[in-house]
């Protein structure tokens, strides 16, 4: 039916631009934070980049999960039953929301990391573990997104 | 494992003192107890930063002019050689800092003076002095009177982007009111020499690059001189650790070393007619610490680094968190494609840099075999290779082994639920053994009613044929536990206090249990997206790459490779971090970790 589908797609779209609008802002909140930092110090563009990629992650989440409901669990057609377009609904909420949110709290993190390392300190290392873990929800998120597609699948 | 430690007291006269602290620094053994009224702002200290910093600076400028492709050779290191470095750079520095401010002012000059064309102004000077003068100007093209020809003499040197250019002949000198304009001043050189000059100044430059440049060749004598100035403030330091006494005649001096060495120590203490005195370590003391470990758990001794080293009467749970760290990397990588990656790439390292690794790359390249090994094997749980299914094979002893190995999502989820159960219960057996080290058994006997507890209740639920829950065996279990649990975990205090701290323990670990286990799904996750991502680079690069038979196999490469190389980053940057947090907050907090002791360093040349 065609509601149906209407209704999953908007939570692929929920999915795709919450999660993409939190990575670039993730990432551009750490990259302004490089720029400045990159004034101080010379030969640390490397720990720069590394660290303003992590927030990008989140958005390649978002897609991930478009992509398996597209082409691993074949439900986005026109066949597509009510409770399968509610779950994908579900789905993208709950990625969307919380790859937009982790992205940005990550980039954060990352953006803080970045200016302690501009002041000379060897943060690095320690920044990279701990951004991480906001990261995890993303992941988490992404695996339940997995879950929730693998029992709707046809 | 912590390693036994001794501790030596030394006695030296104070005329003997720097000979025996350099008797103490050539056995580098010790690791010297920092004194309580040491000063932090010492002068002799600043002088060695500040020189240091210079030294710093000098070796980071030099650094920047070593050529990659075309390496000098370096000079042998020397010291002395070393230290003049940073002052040769400045002098370097100044003299190409002026040469650059006068090619400035010379390029400028050039400026002013390409238009006027090449003259000598020798010229000009010599027709001033028979009485004509030659005046610059410039004006725009519309406002240039042609009859100027006649009354100044005035000749048209060149007409360029609207401006005329042009000269005047007279024996006035007030030319320049009478025209209204501004006579431009030409500096007394001629364009020959002048481009002469700023060629001669380009190649000064040149020179002090060039010799910059060359002091590059000095490196190893800058390191040289970097180590002199620490190990003179490590002297220092260590020197102003003694303790006078006596009226200044007699220096006191405590240090630690591990007791495998006390043998050792004592022959070359004894040579050297030292007064020194051994002795154990009181609960007081701050000792420093040493890892003995095994070559397998001696591996993760790095990890354990990254929290806190534990104090001296504490057990080190490095070996013990060891097995785990390795089946938890492998879980949350999860693809036996990336362990194969990971084993090989550090084979390959290791094999290939043989020479020139350090001794501490070598152990982390030999930890990145161990870690990349337990993931081909994990991987096999879920048998994802570079995000294929390797268990889709129609290969008989593929098929086999998915009988044998294969688990499904769920079953991945409860395995990694039943780590942390084994993982947390185990943690509660080491703080069991703590507390008997540390404080004596009976501290210890509340914690084994909790772990008696939780397995009893474990083992009810699993197996209710042979021990039904809340049946008579079980109480039997249960009562025991519950009066160690709610009368005897603070054996000094009275019972009322006792039952208050057991139900207050009851809500904690309740809570905390609860969090704890659940925290060991991260695990399953990890692996699960991690799994997702692959397949998904795989799909993109099948699907993207066009139907053409040059172009598709190398977008399906490109994508390929640079899909999966962000996901092996991602993956086991999580992989490394997140079976680390299991280790220290689930693993260090049910075992009763503290930490916080320092590292054993001893003082050495």
């Amino acid at each position: 039916m065609e509601t149906n589908l209407f209704i999953a797609y908007i939570g692929i779209a929920i999915m795709l631009a919450l999660t993409g609008i939190g990575s670039a802002y993730g990432v551009t909140i750490v990259g302004n934070a490089a720029i400045g930092a990159a004034k101080k110090v010379d030969g640390k563009f490397g720990n720069f980049l590394v660290l303003t990629a992590l927030p990008g992650t989140q958005g390649l989440y978002g897609f991930a999960g478009y992509f398996m409901f597209q082409n691993i669990f074949n439900v986005l057609t026109p066949e597509i039953t009510f409770f399968q377009s509610m779950a994908t609904l579900a789905a993208g909420l709950a990625l969307g929301f919380i790859g937009l949110l982790s992205a940005i709290r990550q980039g954060q993190v990352c953006a803080n990391g970045v200016v302690s390392i501009g002041q000379g300190h060897d943060a690095f290392g320690n920044t990279l573990i701990l951004a991480v873990f906001p990261e995890l929800y993303a992941i988490v998120a992404l695996a339940a997104a997995f879950l929730i597609g693998s029992a709707i699948a046809v | 494992m912590v390693a036994k430690m001794k501790k030596f007291t030394f006695l030296a006269y104070y005329r003997d003192y720097d000979a025996f602290l350099h008797d103490l620094r050539d056995l580098g053994l010790i690791h010297v107890a920092a004194s309580d009224r040491q000063v932090e702002d010492n002068e002799q200290l600043d002088e060695f930063l500040v020189k240091l910093k210079q030294l710093r600076e000098a070796q980071k400028i030099l650094n920047r002019q070593i050529d990659k492709k075309s390496a000098a050779p370096l000079n042998e290191p020397d010291i002395e050689r070393g230290k003049t470095i940073p002052r040769e750079i400045e002098l370097i520095q100044n003299t190409t800092a002026s040469l650059n401010q006068q090619l400035q002012v010379s390029i400028k000059e050039r400026e002013l003076l390409r238009p006027w064309g090449n003259f000598d102004p020798e010229n000009i000077e010599r027709l001033r002095k028979a009485g004509y003068l030659l005046d610059f100007f410039i004006v725009p093209d519309n406002q240039y009177n042609p009859e100027w020809e006649t009354t100044y003499d005035a000749v048209v040197v060149k007409r360029e982007t609207s401006r005329t250019y042009f000269v005047t002949l007279t024996q006035n000198e007030k030319v320049a009111d009478e025209l209204n304009l501004e006579s431009v001043k030409i500096p007394g050189i001629s364009l020959t020499q002048l481009d002469g000059l700023i060629a001669s100044l380009r190649e000064k430059i040149q020179v002090q690059d060039q010799k910059l440049k060359a002091l590059a060749a000095e490196l190893p004598s800058l390191k040289a001189a970097i180590g002199d100035i620490e190990q003179r403030m490590n002297y220092t330091r260590v020197h102003q650790s003694g303790t006078s006494l006596a009226d200044d005649k007699l220096m006191l001096l405590q240090g630690w070393a591990p007791a495998d060495n006390q043998r050792e120590i004592s022959d070359y203490l004894e040579l050297k007619a030292v007064y020194f005195d051994v002795a154990d370590p009181t609960p007081d003391d701050e000792v420093p610490i040493k890892f003995k470990n095994n070559k397998f758990a001696r591996l993760f001794e790095p990890i354990a680094e990254l929290y806190m080293l534990p104090k001296y009467n504490e057990i080190d749970l490095t070996p013990y968190f060891a097995p785990f760290y390795m089946v938890f990397f492998g879980l949350s990588l999860g693809d036996v494609g990336y362990g194969l990656f990971l084993f090989t790439a550090a084979t390959l390292a290791k094999i290939l840099q043989k020479s020139k690794l350090s001794t501490s790359m070598k152990a982390i390249l030999s930890l990145v075999q161990v870690l990349g090994a337990s993931t081909m094997v994990t991987g096999l749980l879920t048998g994802g290779f570079f995000g294929f299914a390797l268990y889709d094979l129609d290969w008989p002893i593929v098929q086999a082994l998915k009988e044998k190995a294969f688990f499904d999502n769920n079953r991945m989820f409860m395995l990694s639920l039943v780590l942390g159960v084994v993982q947390v219960l185990f943690g509660m057996c080491m703080k069991v053994f703590n507390r008997i080290k540390q404080q004596g058994f009976k501290y210890s006997l509340s914690t084994v009613g909790w772990i008696v507890l939780l397995v009893s209740f474990i083992v009810a639920a699993l197996l209710p044929n042979a021990l039904p829950m809340f049946g008579t065996v079980h109480l039997i279990v249960l009562i025991p536990a519950a009066l160690l649990i709610y009368f005897y975990n603070s054996p000094d205090k009275n019972p009322f206090l006792n039952l208050g701290i057991g139900l207050w323990d009851t809500y904690n670990m309740a809570t905390g249990l609860l969090g704890d286990v659940l925290s060991y799904v991260r695990l399953f996750a990890l692996g699960l997206s991690g799994g997702i991502l692959a397949s998904v680079f795989n799909s993109l690069a099948a699907g993207m790459s066009p139907d053409n038979a040059i172009a598709k196999p190398i977008v399906y490469v490109l994508i390929f490779l640079i899909g999966h190389a962000i996901n092996i980053f991602m993956n086991t940057l999580g992989a490394i971090v997140h079976p680390v947090r299991l280790t220290f907050v689930e693993f260090y907090k049910n075992s009763e970790f503290e930490g916080g002791g320092k590292k054993y360093s001893p003082f050495r040349k």
